[in-house]
């Protein structure tokens, strides 16, 4: 990993992306997986996403987690479908439930069945319409109904 | 992809509203057409089985965190090689003035963390306090009963959670000292309480049913601690602390109530659902 890219930060903006920005990374890394099917990828895009909003740390300084939750998957989305790399995971037991989506039905449903947020939310980062968010939606919990966990 | 239209299917529409009807906002036309689609499509547990399924994708989902090294990586971009130059000199010197100390003082200090050591390893490794009883099947096995026959289980039915309160406060020889439960939110009521026995623990247990739903959530409290649990998924829910786990038809969490009272909330939610209720319940 590249080291050392930024150095200009005083010790509360230091300690402000450890302490809160990088609570967000689990989910990041989670949401990172849906979308690139790979522990590997996912790992680079959660380093990614961080790296990209370095620069503008002192913008999220005062925001409150969820619009920090909400940018960083945001920027995650964005980065990822720069690439649109995916890769495969077939350890990870979600892998064959995610495998069988297609990639904005799976976003659709980690960003709101496992993290939680509201179509609202969702379409801030996906951009897609309601309609269409509820139509992905339900192809993805269709296929997670059948779905057999082992 | 999804293929665009004007409107959802009956079918797209029933599956796209699962967690709205789970979480109960549906307004009055919205929960009936999900009802009718529902029976129509012969899919009248869908709700039930969707909750059910979407705890287990969350809690696979919760065994993915970032490992030190990715974690390192990340934190290496803002902190440069001089900030951490500079935080190892000032821990070598905090270091170095410890042992400037006279030689009592060392001999103390040595005196005390040898005594912690051999502590610790004691309790790292000594005998561990073993379970009053198999609290995670036990109370599981206890929700299934309740959710089947739940007037011939509950012997204090009452729809107030002061009166269960004060129940549980003066219910003699518990041997420890419940915590108050709060009104989680007017889309629940409370149905009841009951103590349950078994011998070498007492249990408390309240049992919650969504007022359109009919969903049931139940609330344990018994004296423990949560190691004494199988290791399982951490999961935070504004500061509560929780493990996950999860049986063929049922979700649970499991948290530290406080320090000798460990508290389980067991329904077909999701485990962050749960603990979210648990929050607004019993609190931190």
């Amino acid at each position: 990993m590249a080291r050392n890219a930024a150095r200009t930060y005083d010790g509360g903006a230091t300690a402000f992306f450890v302490e809160t920005l990088c609570q967000e990374a689990d989910t990041v890394l989670r949401f990172a997986f849906a979308l690139s099917l790979s522990e590997d990828i996912g790992n680079r895009l959660v380093y990614k996403t961080y790296q990209s909003i370095v620069p503008h740390l002192s913008e999220f300084l005062n925001r409150d987690s969820a619009t920090i939750r909400l940018f960083l998957l945001r920027r995650l989305w964005e980065l990822h479908h720069e690439n649109d790399e995916e890769g495969q995971s077939p350890d990870n037991i979600l892998f064959p439930l995610l495998r069988t989506l297609d990639l904005t039905t799976r976003a659709l449903l980690f960003l709101v069945d496992v993290i939680g947020l509201t179509l609202e939310e969702v379409g801030e980062i996906t951009k897609i319409d309601e309609l269409d968010m509820r139509r992905y939606l339900a192809q993805g919990r269709k296929r997670l109904l059948s779905f057999r966990f082992e | 992809m999804a293929s665009k239209s004007a409107a959802l299917t009956d079918e797209e529409s029933l599956y796209a509203h699962l967690s709205d009807y789970l979480d109960e906002t549906l307004s009055g036309d919205a929960k009936k057409r999900f009802d009718e689609n529902a029976k129509n499509l012969n899919l009248a547990s869908v709700a039930t089985d969707y909750g059910i399924q979407r705890g287990r994708l969350q809690i696979e989902a919760q065994r993915m965190f970032l490992d030190e090294k990715n974690l390192r990586d990340i934190h290496d971009l803002v902190e440069d090689d001089a900030s951490r130059a500079n935080h190892e000199a000032e821990d070598i010197e905090t270091v170095g003035r410890s042992e400037l100390k006279g030689n009592s003082l060392r001999f103390a200090i040595l005196f005390v963390i040898f005594g912690a050591l051999v502590y610790g390893a004691f309790v790292l490794f000594g005998p561990k306090a073993k379970a009053p009883f198999k609290a995670l099947d036990s109370l599981i096995y206890e929700a299934i009963v309740l959710i089947e026959d739940p007037e011939g289980r509950l012997d204090f039915p009452t729809d107030r959670l002061s009166e269960i309160n004060h129940y549980f406060e003066r219910y003699p020889d518990l041997k420890f000292k419940p915590k108050s439960m709060q009104e989680p939110n007017e889309l629940w009521e409370v149905n009841g309480a009951t103590v349950i026995d078994y011998e070498v623990a007492k249990v408390l247990a309240t049992q919650f049913t969504g007022k359109n739903s009919g969903e049931k959530l139940f609330l344990f409290m018994y004296k423990g601690t949560i190691d004494q649990l199988p290791q399982s998924t951490p999961g935070n829910f504004q500061g509560l602390v929780y493990q996950a786990y999860a049986s063929d038809r049922l979700n649970v969490i499991a948290w530290q109530v406080s320090p000798d009272v460990s508290g389980m909330m067991i329904g077909v939610r999701g485990a962050r659902e749960l603990a979210e209720f648990a929050f607004k319940t019993v609190g931190l």
